[in-house]
């Protein structure tokens, strides 16, 4: 080559190593999509700013209408490679593991040699897909005529990613994922394993659905997946919510339901009403005159205030409390004594203003 | 004025709409005039117009409010549409790619492509590129021709993008797919004039990670 040549040579235009960066990545994704995947592979082959370009490209960067076309055409790309024969079963050795959040087909394709006789299904919104789902029926049902065989092991994964809230199916996976659960029931007996990704999104009841069948010889399932843990989480988060405003409002109006209450010392102020049987009350800690619903406190004080409830319903909560009760002050209460008679007998002193405990 | 001619101005309010030139003006400061009709398949100077329109409308408005309206109207620049990005030999590709699709809306390029070929879509790329860039020199040497292609094509891509043509956008990206459909990755190395940066190790070692892909 003369110098001039080699000149000219060098300075040809590079349309990818030189101005790839410039290009946006849903751009070079466009150009992918127009490719099969024997040319994914060979391109990312074909040096490492390419490759790692090609990592780059990033689903976030697409539409959710690019997304499920690169799924398809990924999934129309895999159906050209041929089958290979395994030691011991006969069978696709196909696998589907495109990341749906990092297109980095690359570490795809390794992923995809790596694990070579399992197919690996992510979950996400393409698996709504119509064509998707016809498509994936194919690699189930496979073609024995044509020495193609169906999918026999299969993956669910989850993706190298978490799950970016609005794309999260982590929630309503059930409903999002449902066409390809029908699938994946349909053509469980044909499965001689199934593994449930430890890390996956995939919802306990989903599991549950399929696992139903009895004919799968290997099944894994997360013990506890993160999803499932994050739900149970926020169950028992919400439970406690729940449970303290019970407490405090609920007990605030009703202290017969007052769970914790040790009352040692009780002190109870009251009046006839002017109507019916109902006394007015409220409870206070002796010591400093403060509401104590909720608390353990040990020295209580009952007085006609602004909280009402039956008297019965008090009297049940001093009777639920005997045990603990050391004194008992009434004020006032010619109306409460006779009923107190028929108390626990742990409080049988009858002083309408003192009941000592010893 | 005859009836004729008054009934003629009179209905003529939107075919004059229609009928409006804009410039386009280009990074190298080259203005073309393209029909309105024709400049709106770029959604960027679509919304460009609009949002001018917007803005003229109420620069009237205020205009006659204050009596000054005469010396608002008729300014020639308010059709004038910048592309800073876009340099006018792309620009003028761009525009006879609009053009051309006017009459005759581009068909949906099938996704993946079938062949390498691309004979349908490339005899419009060409023609094109032909009736545009009217090449005077016609010289064989290939590095040259190579070179210039992809330079426009990449900068065609690019312009696309940026002025949000979607069918010439699909149609350059297809090409590019062309490109690459089919080669291996020594024949796309070549292509592209792209130098081999991986290890004999690391390619061994890539080669052998996507052998399914050869044996298919």
């Amino acid at each position: 080559m003369s110098m001039r040549e080699n000149e000219q040579s060098s300075h040809t235009f590079n349309l990818f190593s030189r101005n790839f960066d410039a290009i946006p990545s849903d751009i070079l994704l466009q150009v992918l999509l127009f490719l099969e995947i024997q040319d994914i592979v060979s391109f990312g082959q074909v040096s490492k700013t390419l490759k790692g370009v090609s990592e780059n490209v990033k689903v976030f960067d697409l539409t959710p209408f690019q997304r499920n076309e690169f799924s398809l055409n990924f999934i129309k790309g895999i159906q050209t490679i041929t089958t290979v024969k395994d030691n011991s079963i006969s069978q696709s050795s196909l696998t589907l593991s495109f990341s749906l959040f990092v297109y980095g087909f690359i570490e795809i394709l390794s992923s995809l040699h790596n694990n070579a006789h399992t197919w690996k299904i992510p979950c996400d919104h393409y698996l709504c897909d119509e064509k998707v789902i016809r498509l994936l029926e194919k690699k189930f049902r496979g073609d024995e005529s044509a020495n193609k065989y169906g999918i026999k092991h299969l993956t669910l994964i989850q993706t190298e990613k978490l799950l970016r809230w609005s794309y999260a199916p982590s929630f309503h996976l059930g409903f999002t994922s449902a066409p390809f659960l029908l699938l994946l029931k349909k053509y469980q007996p044909r499965l001689l394993s199934l593994i449930f990704d430890n890390q996956s999104f995939w919802l306990a009841e989903d599991i549950l659905d399929i696992t139903l069948c009895q004919q799968i010889k290997c099944l894994c399932i997360p013990f506890v997946n993160q999803v499932l843990f994050f739900f149970l989480f926020l169950l028992l988060f919400f439970f406690c919510c729940i449970v303290y405003i019970l407490r405090v409002y609920v007990c605030k109006f009703y202290p017969k339901f007052h769970p914790t209450a040790k009352v040692k010392s009780l002190t109870i102020f009251g009046e006839r009403a002017s109507m019916g049987q109902f006394i007015s009350f409220s409870i206070m800690n002796i010591d400093n005159n403060k509401h104590i619903y909720g608390s353990t406190l040990q020295h209580l004080q009952l007085h006609r205030q602004q909280f009402a409830f039956d008297i019965d319903d008090l009297l049940y909560m001093i009777h639920s409390n005997c045990e603990q009760l050391i004194t008992l002050q009434i004020h006032f209460c010619r109306f409460i004594k006779s009923t107190f008679n028929t108390l626990s007998d742990e409080i049988k002193d009858d002083s309408i203003s003192l009941l000592q405990k010893s | 004025m005859s009836k004729e001619e008054k009934a003629a101005n009179e209905s003529g309010g939107l075919d004059e709409e229609e009928q409006i030139e804009l410039q386009l003006k280009s990074q190298d400061s080259i203005s073309f005039p393209v029909k309105k009709d024709i400049a709106m398949h770029s959604a960027l100077i679509k919304t460009i117009w609009s949002a001018r329109n917007r803005i003229i409308k109420t620069k009237q408005k205020i205009a006659c409010l204050k009596l000054k309206f005469n010396e608002t109207t008729g300014d020639q620049t308010e059709t004038e549409i910048p592309l800073p990005n876009v340099r006018s030999a792309i620009l003028k590709r761009v525009i006879s790619f609009m053009e051309h699709h006017h009459e005759s809306p581009m068909k949906e390029i099938e996704k993946p492509l079938k062949s390498s070929n691309m004979r349908e879509v490339m005899q419009v790329f060409l023609k094109i590129n032909n009736n545009n860039n009217q090449r005077k020199n016609t010289s064989t040497n290939k590095n040259k021709n190579t070179k210039g292609d992809q330079e426009t094509l990449f900068e065609l891509i690019l312009a696309a993008n940026y002025m949000d043509i979607k069918p010439l956008l699909d149609l350059t990206c297809a090409k590019v797919a062309s490109m690459l459909k089919g080669k291996t990755p020594e024949q796309i190395r070549k292509q592209f004039n792209i130098a081999n940066d991986f290890t004999p190790e690391e390619e061994e070692a890539v080669r052998a990670e996507n052998k399914w892909a050869e044996d298919s």
